[in-house]
């Protein structure tokens, strides 16, 4: 098999499809481009290809990764020049790099990922945003409600553990670096609820925006490169 | 439009991705470049509206001039609505983001009638003022066009232009007009009167309706002599020379087709008395099979589908479908496309190729007998007999098929509890013919049931519909009658029928009723989940109209009908013909056996009139 992946952009209005469709339009973008994709085999083939990891909805996405397969070797520059000529506007691919046979997929190898969220003013509500930022995280646990997978109960949970890293990055946004993937995962949204929840201002989540700027691998992965 | 304020309001709503635009495909241009900015709206949700091949059509055509900057808005779910109105942010179109009353013209696309409330809570979320004489020069036009627009009474309040038939030259031409007579500073009532003469262009404006004490029209009167006495339907004689898309805007979100689609022909010949399509879109117009199979191939190219479908009132009827069907079978296989043929006719060839195309995945086969017996079968002209259905049922039994499904009508003129009866007999003898198959193994039977609605320009065009009660009971006693086992029963919603017969036979008047529904919060009343009986009941009340007026009232053959403005081409002496034969219960042929005197062909060729003679 033929293993590749292929860095990507995702911003502006774009940002509003859902992983699900996301994957639908680099699935045609491909067939497009006419590149061999591998299909699964049985009853109904789909083609072999998946996001490193999947981009809440709304989100902007400053570098992704979708892996894919083809039956034959392609030229990467080839593709690339292919695929981004056939992109809609807001999803920019900027390199497309083999991976190998041996490692594991590229969703099992995320570990955290890089956040950039841009908070309301009014978060703060006239504290200065550095205390604010620091008094948060000096938190002995930083607590949210969130909804349990197993029964759909409202259950509280303290995420800081989570949190690998959060600081001031301009006057409106965050830095944030916290776990991703599938053995530990926190969703910048829910670090969200506990900013409105700690700060006595009213705002509301959609004042809010959020990037995912790099996402961060185990070793293996990163060697290849 | 505020791009922060936008991104607030997508942050808080369902499926963003209809309000976004940037799909694939679509028209980027300078709005300040083109000489006139139209908005083509669907009033129904975007995923509808995306399936609808006609917007793809005429965007095309549209935005191949420079001069022409079409855009597309479609009705907001409920939740964006209610936000819009909230926040004061106005319904934009979504290429650019333009408020619609900052478009030049406005124009709805009218497919069926209970998206008519959503056209007035888009103009009212747009910013532009309702009705149309109320409307200012610095509005934008609004105009309207589509099958529904062969009835376009109940909208003229709102519509200041209907342009009715084929739009694939007419709406350009007609927009091109507009903008060389802004140019030269015409007022919107001197551009009207001077397209008042055109084909297909009915200014309703122009007309007053005048009634009668029992309520029905007495006479339209002409407030601008040059207006025409009818308004004749656009036709276009050769299909083959329009252009076509090949490069389909890709929705992001899933719509209800997702796929790459063809228009195999225009019109029908086979002549169903209840049905409208296949009188206002006569006569029959190909496309050759070569130019098929081209703008197939461009169309998976340019857009990726995996699915492509063909697109006309009845697949099987095209007159070179199996020379067509198997070059695409080929094509697709080749291009790992999946394709789907819809309405196909069940004969052996058809049932090759859906043994073919539908290899792994069978879905379910589809017969619309549209009436429990033959003699009704033969009062509306529906040229199907019980033993086709059963020859193709067991055929399919044999090849593997576990689900059928049947289609019927109710309300039907003539109809008795025979023909009710009929329906149960189908379905039970379908049940009986798997089970003496010893196929064993899960089947399934599903017998939905529409109401008949009696629509403009048909042979049953002076029908009355059934009353609520009678068609509840008619509901009752199928579903006593349909209790088998392996039989699902489905039906549609009385109440919304009747809402649709209104507006179908409507007059001018109707306006009103309109009106007082979109007041009382009427929205995509075309979705069950959406549709309030208690809102239109009460709008009716306050419009002072008499439903049953509209809806189970049988019209005389000497009443003036709202209607008869529109010329659709085919003779009204051909209806009355038609409906006198019903009555006898005398059928009449598929015109490609010979013409059947329809009297398009005073205006036209038509090339598959006595094909088979
Ligand atoms: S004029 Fe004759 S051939 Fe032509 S559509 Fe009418 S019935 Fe058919």
């Amino acid at each position: 098999m033929n293993r590749y992946a292929m860095e990507f952009s995702k911003t502006g209005m774009i940002r509003y499809t859902s992983h699900l469709d996301m994957l639908r339009l680099f699935k045609r973008t491909l067939r497009k481009t006419g590149v061999p994709l591998a299909y699964s085999q049985g009853f109904n083939p789909h083609p072999k290809l998946g996001f490193a990891q999947p981009l809440s909805l709304g989100y902007e996405a400053k570098s992704d990764y979708i892996e894919f397969e083809t039956v034959t070797p392609v030229d990467t520059s080839e593709l690339l020049t292919k695929t981004a000529a056939a992109m809609p506007e807001g999803i920019t691919v900027s390199r497309c790099v083999p991976v190998l046979d041996n490692v594991k997929s590229l969703a099992a190898m995320v570990v955290s990922a890089e956040y950039t969220i841009t908070v309301p003013e009014a978060l703060y509500s006239g504290r200065d945003p550095g205390e604010f930022t620091t008094a948060f995280l000096a938190q002995d646990e930083i607590v949210v409600k969130k909804r349990r997978k197993k029964d759909k109960k409202l259950v509280e949970t303290d995420i800081k553990g989570k949190i690998e890293a959060l600081k001031l990055s301009g006057d409106r946004s965050l830095y944030l670096r916290a776990h991703c993937g599938s053995a530990s995962n926190l969703s910048p949204d829910l670090v969200i609820d506990a900013l409105i929840r700690f700060s006595d201002a009213d705002v509301k989540k959609y004042d809010f925006d959020v990037s995912r700027d790099r996402l961060i691998f185990s070793g293996e992965w990163e060697d290849d490169f | 439009m505020e791009k922060d304020k936008l991104n607030s309001l997508l942050r808080q709503v369902e499926k963003p991705a209809r309000y976004t635009g940037g799909e694939l495909n679509i028209a980027v241009k300078d709005p300040e470049k083109a000489r006139i900015r139209f908005a083509f709206g669907f009033p129904d949700l975007y995923e509808i509206g995306m399936s609808y091949m006609g917007l793809q059509i005429l965007y095309h055509i549209l935005n191949k001039t420079d001069d022409i900057y079409c855009e597309r808005v479609f009705s907001p779910a409920p939740d964006m609505a209610e936000l819009m109105r909230k926040e004061d942010v106005p319904l934009f179109t979504l290429e650019t983001k333009t408020a619609l009353r900052d478009m030049d013209v406005v124009g709805f696309t009218l497919q069926y009638e209970m998206s008519f409330t959503g056209i007035l809570d888009m103009l009212d979320l747009g910013g532009i003022t309702l009705f149309a004489k109320e409307r200012g020069e610095d509005e934008p036009l609004v105009i309207a066009g589509g099958p529904c627009a062969y009835n376009p009474e109940p909208l003229a309040d709102f519509i200041d232009v209907f342009l009715i038939g084929d739009g694939e030259e007419s709406l350009p031409d007609f927009l091109l007009k507009y903008a060389g007579a802004r140019e030269k500073g015409m007022t919107k009532a001197e551009f009207l009167r001077s397209v008042a003469a055109d084909t297909g262009v009915y200014v309703p404006a122009f007309y007053e309706p005048e009634y009668n004490e029992d309520g029905t029209i007495k006479s339209y009167r002409k407030l601008y002599d040059k207006a025409p006495d009818k308004v004749e339907r656009c036709l276009i004689d050769d299909i083959e020379n329009v252009d076509f898309p090949t490069d389909l805007i890709v929705p992001f979100i899933e719509t209800v087709h997702d796929r790459a689609v063809v228009e195999t022909f225009r019109g029908c010949t086979r002549g169903c008395r209840f049905c409208q399509a296949g009188m206002i879109y006569r006569p029959v117009r190909e496309r050759k099979p070569e130019t098929i199979r081209e703008l197939a191939e461009k169309q998976i190219m340019s857009t990726g589908h995996e699915e492509l479908s063909l697109l006309s009132l009845s697949t099987s009827d095209y007159s070179r479908f199996e020379e067509l069907a198997t070059g695409l079978m080929e094509e697709c296989m080749e291009k790992n496309v999946s394709l789907s043929l819809p309405s196909l006719r069940l004969d052996s060839f058809s049932f090759n190729v859906l043994n073919e195309i539908q290899k792994y995945k069978k879905s379910g086969l589809t017969f619309a007998p549209e009436a429990g017996t033959q003699r009704l079968r033969d009062v509306i002209n529906k040229g199907i007999t019980e033993e086709d259905i059963y020859g193709a049922v067991r055929q399919a039994i044999e090849l593997g098929w576990r689900q059928i499904k049947l289609y019927f009508m109710i309300g039907l003129p003539t109809e008795t509890d025979e023909d009710l009866d009929g329906i149960a007999e189908i379905a039970s003898n379908i049940v009986r013919l798997h089970r003496e198959s010893g196929r064993g193994g899960r089947f399934n039977v599903t017998v939905s049931v529409s109401n008949f609605v009696p629509k403009a320009h048909t042979p049953f065009q002076w029908e009355s519909q059934d009353t609520a009660a009678e068609f509840r009971r008619k509901h009752d006693y199928l579903r006593t009658r349909l209790k088998m086992k392996n039989v699902t029963f489905n039906y549609h919603d009385d109440e919304v029928s009747r809402c649709e017969a209104i507006f179908a036979r409507g007059d001018r008047r109707c306006g009103k009723l309109l009106y007082e529904a979109f007041k009382e919060g009427c929205r995509l009343d075309g979705w069950a989940e959406h549709f309030d009986p208690e809102k239109w009941a009460k709008a009716a009340e306050k419009a002072g109209i008499d439903t049953d007026f509209y809806t189970c009232r049988k019209r005389s053959a000497d009443e003036v009908l709202p209607w008869d403005i529109i010329d659709c081409s085919v003779l009204r002496s051909y209806f009355e013909k038609e409906r006198e034969k019903a009555y006898g219960e005398e059928t009449t042929r598929d015109c490609r056996y010979g013409c059947t005197g329809c009297g398009i062909n005073r205006r036209t060729k038509c090339a598959m009139g006595g094909i088979y003679e």
